[in-house]
């Protein structure tokens, strides 16, 4: 069964359509693509998958639950979680600091157990700051840990953008523009790391310019263009379909 | 924060310094009264106190990302609730410190249910709206003394305990003691949420809203409890200035005192809940007092420049001082050693 779908989504800004009547499904494990020239709606589907937008029509379902209209810390809570295009991070907290804040979901942090300076609360805290160090270790060993995420090199700050959502234990992730500003040497681990996170069976959908990421790592790919789905399939049939190609030649990409 | 502030700032890290140098403070405050017993200087230590939990409360605000612009209508509410309960209905004035807490509390709860929706600026006129319509409420009512306000409000200088004992204190030391406890307990309850996980996640919020949605932090409830919090203590500061200074009137609550409550927060360091709201708040309020006897119209001077010099000078305010001045000598030992 699909872990998300979205069914006949449409929303319109002031008139005009940003998403037309999109269908889309992603199912258990994959790595679905979406892509499309600038201005295809693909950000406008990622903010109204995660509740960041209502849509103007149409409905979308997590794990066969209605989610069309939940706040985004409703729908983080369910599994579904996301990255942002800008890269996301809290820069004056170190990248430890960082991680610490995304775990929110799981460390259940109680307000009378944290005046008092609880051992519960203490242990929590120690655990979940050993966690954020492992986890560090383990996908970005490269990142100075105590150093303020805004002085971190791009691709650092890019990485621990990615491992941010992680923390919070998604079932789903939605990846906008992992890679975007990498040199190829970045883009490699970025690539390895992605595909390291499916491997531990979270279910990712990305949207990305770079055809050879995106052709190297996607199962499925979905195209967009001017708020429709044009096309659907895997890596081989998207490159060899006439409508994408048109698409994007006809565009000023 | 959280974790990594407690690893480095506790004793069993081998820092001594802090805790040794509070505990010294504390002491010379508690043994004042005894060495100085003018009760005009614990007078001045007492209205610095009452400045220094709405500059705290103010800080914790600031935290969730909001600017409030109204801090001084929920010590009118504190202050009110008390009084009214102790002239109307015979209320202790002690319990009447901890109804002030939790009424305020509940209108904190209330008008923030409403206006924490709000960001940035928006958010800031509706507290400064809130402030005046509880200032014109109050000067409109006659349940509440109308303009004359309330008088007679009874001291805090009894402990009554029925059947055993009534034990009298001398009034302005009592208050001083009073204060102490209040301003410490505040100061307590603030560092410690503002140090935990709970207070970085609000800094967290601070810094970035929609990141926080998206990791699932339930950013409104965060920002309602910083509220509520902050407010509770600001209702207790209210409660305990009824009594103390024994009269009450609406013309206290001034928008311009909210904007003071900013001034003071801001020039001692709002990135230091405790050190900066209470440091902030008692050198306006003594420099305030000065100025007062010299000629009022100086204070409005006063104000505008001080808040000019701390943003182009002290931008993180008095409390980063020591820090500045120790990277000057150094810098200035360095060319004495090259």
């Amino acid at each position: 069964m699909a872990l998300l779908q979205v069914k006949k989504v449409t929303r319109y800004f002031k008139g005009l359509a940003a998403l037309h009547e999109v269908d889309l499904e992603v199912f258990p494990g994959e790595i679905l693509g979406i892509i499309g020239p600038n201005g295809a709606g693909k950000t406008t589907l990622f903010n109204l998958v995660t509740g960041f937008l209502q849509p103007s029509s149409g409905k979308i379902l997590f794990k066969g639950e209605d989610i069309t209209g939940l706040r985004p810390e409703k729908i983080a809570a369910k599994g579904l979680l996301r990255t942002f295009q800008v890269t996301s991070l809290y820069g004056h907290l170190s990248a430890v600091q960082n991680l610490m804040v995304a775990h929110h979901l799981q460390e259940k942090m109680g307000f009378w157990a944290t005046l008092f300076n609880t051992a519960s609360y203490r242990n929590r805290e120690k655990h979940y700051w050993e966690k954020s160090q492992e986890m560090l270790r383990t996908f970005a060993a490269e990142i100075k840990m105590e150093a303020p995420a805004d002085s971190l090199p791009h691709g650092h700050q890019q990485s621990l953008g990615l491992l941010m959502p992680l923390a919070a234990n998604p079932e789903l992730l939605m990846l906008d523009e992992p890679v975007t500003g990498m040199n190829l040497d970045e883009t490699t681990a970025m690539v390895d790391r992605i595909k390291r996170v499916r491997d531990s069976g979270v279910t990712i959908v990305l949207v990305e310019h770079n055809m050879k990421t995106v052709m190297g790592i996607c199962d499925r790919i979905v195209v967009l263009s001017y708020g429709t789905k044009i096309a659907e399939g895997s890596p081989s049939e998207i490159k060899r379909n006439e409508q994408v190609i048109e698409a994007y030649l006809g565009s000023e990409e | 924060m959280g974790y990594l502030e407690c690893r480095m700032s506790s004793i069993s890290a081998g820092n001594w310094r802090k805790p040794c140098t509070l505990a010294m403070l504390a002491f010379l405050l508690i043994i004042f009264p005894a060495v100085i017993p003018d009760p005009s200087y614990l007078g001045m230590l007492v209205t610095c106190g009452i400045a220094s939990i709405l500059a705290m409360s103010w800080i914790m605000i600031l935290r969730v990302g909001h600017l409030s612009l109204g801090q001084v209508a929920f010590l009118a509410i504190g202050a009110y609730s008390s009084a009214i309960a102790a002239t109307k209905f015979d209320l202790s004035p002690w319990l009447g410190l901890i109804l002030g807490g939790f009424i305020t509390a509940g209108f904190a709860l209330a008008i923030g249910y409403v206006v924490l929706r709000i960001r940035g600026l928006y958010f800031a006129i509706m507290t400064f709206a809130f402030a005046e319509v509880i200032r014109l409420g109050i000067s409109n009512s006659k349940f509440m003394g109308g303009v004359e306000g309330i008088s007679g409000i009874p001291e805090l200088n009894l402990i009554d305990l029925p059947g055993l004992a009534i034990i009298k204190f001398d009034s302005t030391v009592a208050c001083y003691y009073v204060m102490l406890f209040l301003v410490g307990g505040t100061a307590l309850a603030l560092w410690r949420i503002d140090h935990s996980g709970l207070g970085r996640t609000c800094r967290a919020i601070a810094m970035n809203e929609d990141l926080s949605q998206s990791l699932g932090i339930p950013v409104f409830r965060y920002k309602l409890m910083s509220f509520v919090v902050a407010c509770f203590f600001a209702g207790v500061g209210g409660a305990f200035s009824a009594h103390y200074y024994r009269c009450l009137d609406p013309t206290s609550f001034t928008v311009t005192a909210s904007i003071i409550v900013q001034i003071q927060a801001t020039v001692g360091g709002a990135g230091a809940i405790v050190a900066g709201g209470i440091l902030g708040a008692t050198l306006i309020t003594i420099v305030d007092h000065f100025l007062i006897s010299i000629d009022p119209r100086l204070i409005i001077f006063f104000m505008g420049a001080i808040i000019l010099a701390v943003t182009f000078f002290l931008p993180e305010g008095v409390v980063s001082l020591p820090r500045i001045l120790k990277n000057y000598g150094l810098k200035v030992g360095s060319w004495f050693h090259s």
